[in-house]
């Protein structure tokens, strides 16, 4: 017997349920507690409030105070609308006064509920419903005896918004759009999404809405470097960097920033594999949190902090740049100069809006070729802007040092430097004389002699950001990086107009570019018989590994992915087995070539697949290979080792093998990787159902070994390579 | 598109999977389908790039008194922010006219012994170009001259300005071979290092290893269904390009790297390497990669008889050359790493007595700029390379050597030089001694036409 009481507070109204000792504890939605982080203000067995057994309990193990908290973060976005607190037999147990907040980062609250309940084993919290990371419940009363304790804690959606299936080709679109959006759809995010509205348009608007609003997951935070600069001789191996790179891409809410953040660190591109810059995965790990934080911001602020980041310095060896000497044996680098120009903003040749180049006659007359976007005395001139930029000091109390000793040169390093501190002007090696800049209409492209170097960097960016390259050229890259490979030159031309102007005047905003570009039609447009020939992308190799443990419940034994563990080589992991990892590019041109078209059918089309470039008969076996050992031997069925080592969770499959179920094998395993059982050809079906059921069904190993093959042969086929 | 491309296409995949059922041990057609003459012998084309820029003006350097000094005032002397190597330091050759960076020993005994040609002032040019005709601009010049990925295409495809041109040299020539070529287990270009356009054929496309040799697939092994599997997936019609694209390369990693695996596997060690990559005493930063590149080339060459290969063409490439800091730390090492190497892969050849058939070159971006910007120096134009092998007429500078003065007559700011030789000729000369007909010559270089019919063929393959 239930006693129902509706209590209304100041904020809210909400429902208490009273309820014998004896009454069952309700289901919660959700089925990844595991991965949950929690905390409390005690702080200790705080998993027992979640274990699903009513026996036992979290407990203040002291009186009821205001202040002490039981806190969860999901370590996602989830929805919810009901929390029930079950104090079970400890009855006297029950919070006086509580209060229920939620949270996108853990750090900004908003209450959605709260209530002094008079007695009660199990309070029952119902509210509109939320998406949120974070949940707290908080203690606001006292009792002069009694202990705090939840003996279950349940979260749940009990009032769905959406009641209807939502439509196939909505949630195909979703599909879709998460994996151009995310790391790879889950069925977590595709659910949360759908839920947003019933018309599929304005649900994609309001996630893009909602990620836009969070603040960037970062790496720095996370990887306890805050005490830099106390040790100026910080160095480590650049896999704290990583590790924490790859939790981020695996779990971190803000979805739609880190995936985009990746796209940039393709294009405005720092690596550890020049320059020394293993030596710093605090100032690596910091550029790559400014890609996070900024990349959805302004494009000419974005431009500047690049400029002046301290890796980026080292990198590209602006930092450090000095003024010619007398004799003319020492010039101003031009290494920056000429790659802030090609790769970073404007490109080689003129482009038209839509990104198709502009051409003259070649010398020959007999081919029309580009024309060029700049000569060697914009190199010069901009080579000269850039002077007089250095590190700041970070072993005195002076930023300034003496220019040149704060050349990085010696190996080891026996000096230091911020690794996070914006580049500074010493004016004494700045070039005092005019420079030459970018021609276009509306330019100033002469910056007259004697300015400050401050004022010459900010007309110089703006000289750059201004130039109508900027749009068509940034555009076509990330269309490419996100959606598909071959836009058409109307698609760029539409995006690059937002990029132009967002609609409210603003230039360069890349938030609004990305929306655009996410929201295109031809981004959000049906695969059809007549459009699926060139369709989509490929997906690149970690983009692949980081979407299989998404839907796998990727874990490890420590808590985090260790890099030089999960994959084989030295250095740089992964990209010495994958040939990718964050900030891990050969050179400045990155991984692969936005104009990569293998010999074959693609370039005789005249099409491109970029991330084809990574795909030759020796990165395709390290790649298989490296999955078979994922799925074959890391995995729950074989979870001997309790290192770094990832590990995935295939219990299910495992399951339905030993049930004999191979068509619901196959089934679940589309779901988790192509969104849904029915994204996945009859023929792949046809052939991984075939040799699944050649193989042994007697004991565990053959029953585990149905299962890996099975995700072995999904997840290596040309279908999960493909992005639609 | 081009369907006439597509149809030859089609018609070389054909009779290449034909000669793959010949390697599987399945009847073989390919002698019927032989058109022109097969080759009696064996020729390998090893080409080594310095991936960034090699500064060749340091690798190898005037050293005569007369000629030293306008160098050493060009790169600011040999202190401080200088880039220039001490004149008593330098490896000398040819009476010390000229020396090695001092770093390259194994290079200068090449030299020495007749086996190291240096081709002096090469780089891409559409035609011969004089400084008065780069000012006004009354010649073609190279597309996106000083920019790395543009200059390597350059490099790689020797298209000039037919920017349209997707193959590399090297591609063109296997796919000019054709079936001259024969029964070959592998397709003629092999690359250790990534996909490169180098190689990039019309019709046919190169084969990418690893440094260390090709690695097998882990549990496929090709007695088992599984194996049927993965390969029915991998060829499946798919409707989308890229699928089909990504399944194509699958296919072509599973057919081969049983046969490189097996082939490696058999091959034998050789003494230079191991007496290199084995010694005690290497520097600690020393970059082993190409030496581990060369070494598998080595192998893979030593299995030519059972490969029933007659013509290979190899692309290893060492990273790090683009030296805009800290030039006089790093480049010694990046420099000492490509002496030692091609001298190993030199005595390596020796041991199986295969000098005279094989041939390695250099190639780079471009040279550097002379002058300094304070500890490195900027992207230049044309610059020094290397060709070693028994075939060389080695032991001589080929071409002329500029005289490396800032305002010289060649110098076009900052100590850039405008080549006087063209990647084309250059290619043309290994292309040449490789079997490529003169009547097909213009295919593999376009822009030799160009140049005069004399020097068409630098002289310095036997």
């Amino acid at each position: 017997m239930k006693i129902q009481a509706a209590l209304c507070l100041m904020f809210v109204c909400f429902n208490v349920v009273f309820a014998p000792a004896n009454a069952q504890t309700p289901d919660s939605n959700f089925s990844d507690v595991s991965t949950w982080s929690i905390n409390s203000s005690i702080n200790t067995k705080n998993n027992l409030a979640l274990d699903g057994n009513p026996s036992s309990r979290w407990t203040t193990r002291t009186r009821q105070n205001p202040g002490q908290f039981f806190e969860i973060d999901f370590n996602t976005i989830k929805t919810f609308d009901r929390v029930v607190l079950d104090s079970a037999r400890s009855a006297m147990d029950f919070p006086r006064e509580y209060e229920v907040l939620v949270s996108q980062n853990g750090s900004d609250w908003v209450t959605v509920a709260q209530g002094a309940p008079d007695a009660a084993n199990q309070i029952v919290i119902d509210f509109d419903q939320q998406n949120a990371r974070f949940l707290r419940i908080e203690q606001q009363g006292s009792d002069g005896f009694y202990w705090w304790s939840i003996h279950e804690l349940v979260i749940s959606l009990e009032n769905s918004v959406t009641t209807l299936e939502p439509p196939t080709d909505d949630v195909v679109n979703a599909i879709s759009f998460l994996n151009q959006a995310t790391f790879g759809t889950t069925q977590n995010e595709l659910q949360a999404l759908l839920r947003l509205d019933d018309e599929i348009d304005v649900a994609f608007e309001k996630w893009i809405d909602q990620q836009l609003s969070m603040d960037g997951t970062d790496n720095i935070f996370d990887m306890q470097l805050a005490n830099y600069p106390a040790d100026p001789n910080f160095v480590r191996n650049n896999d704290t960097f990583v590790d924490q790179w790859f939790l981020n891409a695996v779990e971190a809410p803000d979805q739609l920033r880190q995936r985009v953040a990746w796209a940039l660190s393709q294009i405005f591109v720092v690596s550890v594999r020049g320059a020394g810059l293993h030596r710093r995965p605090f100032g690596v790990g910091d550029y790559y949190d400014l890609l996070i934080r900024d990349g959805l911001g302004s494009y000419r602020e974005l431009l500047e902090k690049v400029t002046l980041h301290p890796s980026m310095g080292q990198y590209l060896s602006m930092a450090g740049n000095q003024r010619a000497n007398e004799e003319g044996t020492i010039s101003p680098d031009e290494n920056y100069a000429r790659e802030v120009m090609q790769l970073f903003s404007v490109g080689l040749v003129q482009l038209n809006i839509d990104g198709t180049p502009v051409t003259a006659p070649s010398s020959s007359g007999q081919d029309q070729i580009p024309v060029a976007t700049y000569d060697m005395a914009t190199i010069e001139g901009f080579a000269r802007v850039f002077t007089g930029w250095n590190y700041q000091c970070d072993d005195s109390n002076e930023r300034r040092c003496e220019f040149d000793r704060l050349r990085v040169t010696e190996e080891p390093p026996t000096r230091t430097f911020n690794q996070v501190a914006p580049l500074i002007m010493y004016p004494e090696q700045h070039e005092p004389g005019t420079k030459h800049l970018l021609q276009y209409p509306g330019a100033v492209s002469e910056l007259p002699a004697g300015q400050s170097g401050e004022l010459d960097l900010e007309m110089a960016l703006d000289n750059i950001a201004d130039h109508p390259n900027v749009g068509p050229f940034l555009s076509k890259q990330l269309i490419q990086k996100l959606v598909t490979s071959n836009p058409s030159p109307a698609y760029i031309e539409r995006v690059a107009r937002v990029f132009n102007n967002d609609g409210t005047g603003a230039r360069g905003n890349l938030g609004a570019v990305v929306r655009a570009i996410l929201l295109d039609t031809q981004a959000r447009a049906a695969i059809t018989p007549a459009n699926i020939e060139t369709a989509g992308k490929i997906k690149e190799p970690i983009m692949r590994i980081i979407h299989l443990w998404r839907n796998y419940g990727v874990y490890a034994g420590t808590g985090r992915i260790d890099a030089s563990t999960t994959f084989q080589g030295g250095r740089f992991s992964p990209s010495d087995e994958i040939e990718q990892g964050p900030l891990q590019a050969r050179s400045v041109f990155n991984f692969y070539s936005p104009s990569f078209a293998p010999t074959g059918e693609i370039q005789d089309d005249n099409l491109v697949a970029p991330e084809l470039q990574l795909a030759n008969e020796f990165l395709n076996t390290t790649f298989s290979n490296y999955l078979y050992d994922q799925i074959f031997r890391f995995t729950s069925a074989d979870d001997q080792r309790r290192d770094g080592r990832a590990f995935i969770n295939i219990d299910e499959e495992v399951e339905l093998a030993e049930d004999l179920a191979t068509d619901e094998i196959v089934d679940l395993v589309a779901v988790k990787l192509f969104g849904r059982e029915d994204r996945i050809s009859t023929t792949l079906r046809d052939h991984v159902v075939r040799e699944v059921d050649l193989i042994n069904a007697r004991n565990d190993r053959d029953f585990e070994n149905r299962a890996s093959t099975a995700i072995f042969l999904i997840a290596t086929s040309p279908e999960f390579a493909w992005q639609q | 598109m081009n369907n006439l491309n597509k149809q030859r296409r089609n018609f070389i995949k054909a009779t290449a999977a034909g000669g793959l059922s010949c390697a599987m041990g399945l009847p073989g057609t390919i002698a019927a389908q032989t058109l022109g003459t097969g080759f009696s012998d064996y020729k390998a084309l090893v080409c080594v790039f310095l991936a960034g820029g090699n500064d060749s003006w340091n690798t190898f350097v005037p050293a005569s008194n007369a000629e030293y000094g306008a160098y050493s005032r060009s790169r600011g002397g040999t202190n401080g922010s200088g880039l220039a190597i001490s004149q008593s330091d330098l490896l000398k050759v040819d009476d010390g006219q000229y020396g090695f960076h001092p770093s390259m020993e194994g290079m200068r005994s090449m030299y020495n012994s007749g086996d190291c040609a240096v081709i002096a002032n090469v780089g891409p040019l559409i035609m011969p170009t004089t400084p008065a005709q780069f000012k006004d601009a009354s010649v073609g010049l190279p597309p996106q001259l000083f920019s790395h990925n543009d200059q390597q295409d350059q490099w790689h495809t020797l298209r000039g300005e037919r920017l349209s041109t997707s193959s590399g040299w090297a591609g063109r020539i296997a796919d000019g071979f054709g079936s001259r070529l024969g029964a070959q287990q592998l397709p003629a270009n092999i690359s250790l290092a990534g996909t490169t356009l180098f190689q990039a054929g019309d019709l046919t496309t190169p084969y990418v290893m690893g440094a260390g040799g090709a690695t097998t697939f882990d549990g496929l092994d090709p007695d088992d269904t599984i194996s049927r599997t993965f390969q029915d997936i991998a060829t499946a019609p798919y409707e989308n390009i890229y699928q089909r694209g990504f399944g194509d390369v699958q296919r072509r990693a599973f057919e081969f790297s049983d046969t490189v695996t097996q082939n490696l596997g058999a091959a034998r060690d050789f003494q230079a390497f191991s007496d290199f990559l084995g010694a005690d005493d290497l520097d600690a930063d020393l970059n082993l990669g190409l030496a581990v590149q060369l070494n598998t080339v080595a192998k893979i060459i030593s299995r030519q008889s059972q490969l029933s290969m007659s013509r290979q063409v190899f692309y290893v490439q060492l990273g790090g050359f683009d030296t805009h800091d800290n030039q006089n730390n790093e480049q010694p090492l990046l420099l000492e790493s490509v002496s030692r190497s091609m001298k190993a892969f030199h005595d390596a050849m020796g041991e199986i007595n295969m000098q005279n058939s094989v041939t390695a070159y250099t190639a780079s971006d471009f040279a550097r700029t002379l002058t300094s910007n304070g500890d490195g120096s900027d992207h230049g134009w044309g610059g020094v390379h290397f060709a070693v092998g028994g075939s060389v007429n080695g032991g001589e500078i080929y071409g002329n050597y500029p005289i490396l003065e800032l305002g010289g007559e060649l110098e076009i700011g900052r100590g850039r030089f405008i080549p006087t030789i063209s990647s084309d000729q250059y290619s043309a000369t290994l292309a040449s001694w490789f079997g490529v007909d003169d009547q097909n010559l213009s295919g593999i270089a376009p822009g030799i036409g160009n140049f005069p019919f004399a020097e068409r063929n630098l002289g310095f393959m036997a």
